[in-house]
């Protein structure tokens, strides 16, 4: 009996190379193929949406129940893309609202999600919940009401105006995504770093962001779409006048010319794709949490 | 460098938690002092109070004679090593140990010489470009040190460094730890709550107990002279025989037992004895002598563990293995109390009398 135990404690000399697959290597095997499984399913999922836009953008004339159009054309593209056109201006005021608003946003959600992840304390849970409440009630029932107020404070048509307006829904997101992120976070590293000489500023900067870098990335993201995908608080603010793409986009849509319409949906959504797959990849390299023992 | 540190009435307070209360010690430059105590007893807070991390509610902290409370932790050049040792797992074994010089912002070049110079300290050359992950705990705690040593600290605190440690490891980075004070001299703060830690690694031992200090001294007074009931306890001596004290003598239920003169305490005591100095086997009319009755024998592997009762009152004393073979469940044996080590305590509070030290 203790022989055994003990035989089995004795290193076993590495399995040859040329050995069969064992039952481990095969689990591993089937394990990937079923992530493989699953990326085909969400690019799908993400993709195929796509493809009746991008048949209806070159298509000309093409009518129920024909499978693919009869005609095709570059019009509609020629007219999205031309130099003159207004989408280059509506992509040009969409990636400005979106990237200041996922900066302030995430200008806000580092200290409250730092709170919020890291201590305890009498009321927390009250705090989430009113963090929260901005998702809860529906945007439209805020924006009438403070477009009154933001047409006294001359924010009403103006690109601030948005931006702030933006941050109702964008800013919740990424306090609780962050919030997330310093829960699982080991603020003795900090006291760590220093005690080992670093300053506050290098104590963030080495310590603290790439430990959260994950979670800012996803909350980021997060808000960037929130903002990008806004069109009632964009147009009850910003009253025609910041002309985002889904202003245009829904304006065109109305319009009935499918073949622009679908042009110009692939416009507004190929800059998220793109995003979302750089955004992913980071988050996988990243993927080292500075989590305590 | 060798740096004096002065523990002024130190006190730290977490609203209705006290875990610091009135502190005071003078840790000797250049040695090693233990912060022994058990679990929760607030000596990591103290370490954390002397490294800059928290902030006394109420005392003074000073290095070398001046107070240090305004100089923010960076500047106190006191790194702590903590028990988990916290390498940045985003950074390389050798980034790890650069840390503080890249904060400090020396020149690449003698960073890596410097980080090369302590990783071959801590015996780890080899491992330079590996990630923590990849190191076993006790190879973690190597470079933890090797990170907190690089930036020349004035002063190395370590937050219990052994008790994530199986025992072989424990002792290898024992040694390390004698060998890195002999070799650079520094002062060093340890926490421990394990005695035997303490024993081995420190110069000067602090007891702390509820955040206060019980008792200061070299690590045999703990043994030989215990302050109260509750070191002799923390220390494992199981011998408490109450009694009342004049002048040398204690009247005991086994007895007048004569204790050592310099005993602290009189009238209402409890007379203590290391189990290791009780002897058996006494001739009759020796001071201190008297018949017991044995209750239990253990084989403890290097000696034996011997249990009496005489006139209500448990007895313990440990004896070589060899000499065992006579007693029995059940024996009489007379055994003697050598009066120059019987030690009288001060009669206690009938406060919970069970530290918990880790053995």
């Amino acid at each position: 009996m203790t022989a055994t135990q003990r035989m089995d404690r004795v290193p076993s000399p590495s399995p040859s190379p040329s050995s069969s697959p064992t039952p481990s290597r095969r689990r591993r095997h089937r394990e990937r193929a079923g992530s493989r499984l699953a990326a085909v399913l969400i690019v799908a999922i993400i993709v195929l949406p796509l493809v009746p836009l991008v048949i209806n953008s070159f298509a000309r004339g093409y009518v129920f129940p024909q499978l693919v159009p009869a005609e095709w054309s570059t019009r509609a593209w020629s007219i999205v893309l031309a130099t003159d056109g207004g989408t280059w201006r509506a992509l040009g005021w969409s990636m400005v609202v979106a990237t200041t608003v996922t900066a302030l946003a995430l200008l806000v959600a580092l200290p409250a999600g730092r709170v919020l992840g890291l201590r305890s304390f009498r009321g927390k849970r009250v705090l989430e919940f009113l963090v929260l409440t901005p998702l809860l009630v529906p945007a439209v029932a805020v924006a009438i009401g403070l477009d009154i107020t933001f047409i006294r404070l001359g924010l009403s048509g103006t690109f601030w105006g948005v931006v702030l307006v933006h941050l109702i829904p964008a800013a919740p997101y990424a306090v609780l995504i962050l919030a997330g992120a310093f829960a699982n976070y080991d603020a003795d590293f900090e006291a760590q770093a220093r005690t080992l000489g670093a300053s506050p500023l290098s104590v963030f900067r080495h310590v603290t962001l790439p430990a959260i870098m994950p979670g800012l990335i996803v909350a980021g993201f997060i808000a960037f779409i929130v903002s990008w995908s806004q069109y009632v608080l964009t147009l009850q603010i910003g009253g025609g006048k910041v002309l985002t793409l889904p202003v245009l986009l829904v304006s065109t849509a109305s319009g009935g010319d499918m073949a622009i319409t679908g042009a110009l949906t692939i416009v507004y959504a190929l800059p998220v794709v793109v995003l979302l797959v750089v955004a992913s990849r980071h988050v996988a390299r990243a993927g080292w949490g500075m989590t305590g023992t | 460098m060798m740096t004096r540190v002065d523990l002024v009435g130190v006190t730290k307070h977490f609203g209705s938690v006290h875990p610091v209360e009135d502190f005071s010690l003078s840790i000797q430059p250049g040695r090693v002092t233990a912060l022994l105590g058990p679990s929760g007893s607030g000596k990591t807070t103290l370490l954390k109070m002397i490294a800059g991390v928290l902030r006394p509610t109420s005392g003074d902290i000073r290095f070398d004679g001046e107070s240090v409370l305004d100089l923010p932790a960076p500047e106190r050049d006191a790194p702590m090593v903590f028990h988990n040792a916290l390498l940045f797992p985003h950074l390389t074994v050798e980034d790890n140990v650069g840390f503080g010089l890249r904060v400090r912002k020396t020149r690449p070049a003698e960073r890596s010489r410097r980080v090369a110079e302590m990783l071959q300290l801590v015996g780890l050359q080899d491992l330079g470009t590996r990630r923590p992950k990849q190191l076993s705990g006790g190879q973690q705690q190597r470079v933890a040190l090797a990170r907190a040593l690089v930036v020349s600290p004035k002063l190395l605190l370590l937050d219990e460094p052994l008790a994530n440690l199986d025992p072989d490891l424990r002792s290898e980075m024992r040694e390390l730890l004698l060998n890195v004070q002999r070799s650079i001299g520094l002062t060093m703060v340890l926490v421990t709550h394990d005695q035997e830690d303490a024993i081995v690694i420190a110069d000067q031992v602090a007891l702390i107990r509820d955040g206060t200090l019980v008792q200061e001294g070299v690590a045999r007074e703990f043994f030989e002279r215990p302050a109260s009931a509750w070191v002799a306890m923390f220390f494992g001596a199981g011998n408490l025989i109450p009694g009342e004290r004049t002048n040398n003598e204690v009247v005991t239920p086994l007895g007048r037992l004569r204790v050592i003169s310099e005993s602290p305490a009189f009238g209402p005591v409890l007379v203590t004895i290391r189990p290791e100095a009780v002897v058996l086997d006494a001739v009759e009319g020796q001071p201190n002598s008297f018949q017991t009755r044995v209750i239990a024998a253990e084989f403890r592997g290097t000696h034996i563990r011997m249990q009496f009762t005489a006139a209500g009152v448990d007895l313990e004393a440990t004896i070589p293995v060899d000499e065992a073979k006579s007693y029995a469940v059940g024996d009489t044996v007379r055994i003697t109390l050598p009066p120059e080590k019987l030690w009288s305590l001060p009669a206690e509070e009938k406060r919970p009398l069970r530290p918990s030290p880790r053995t």
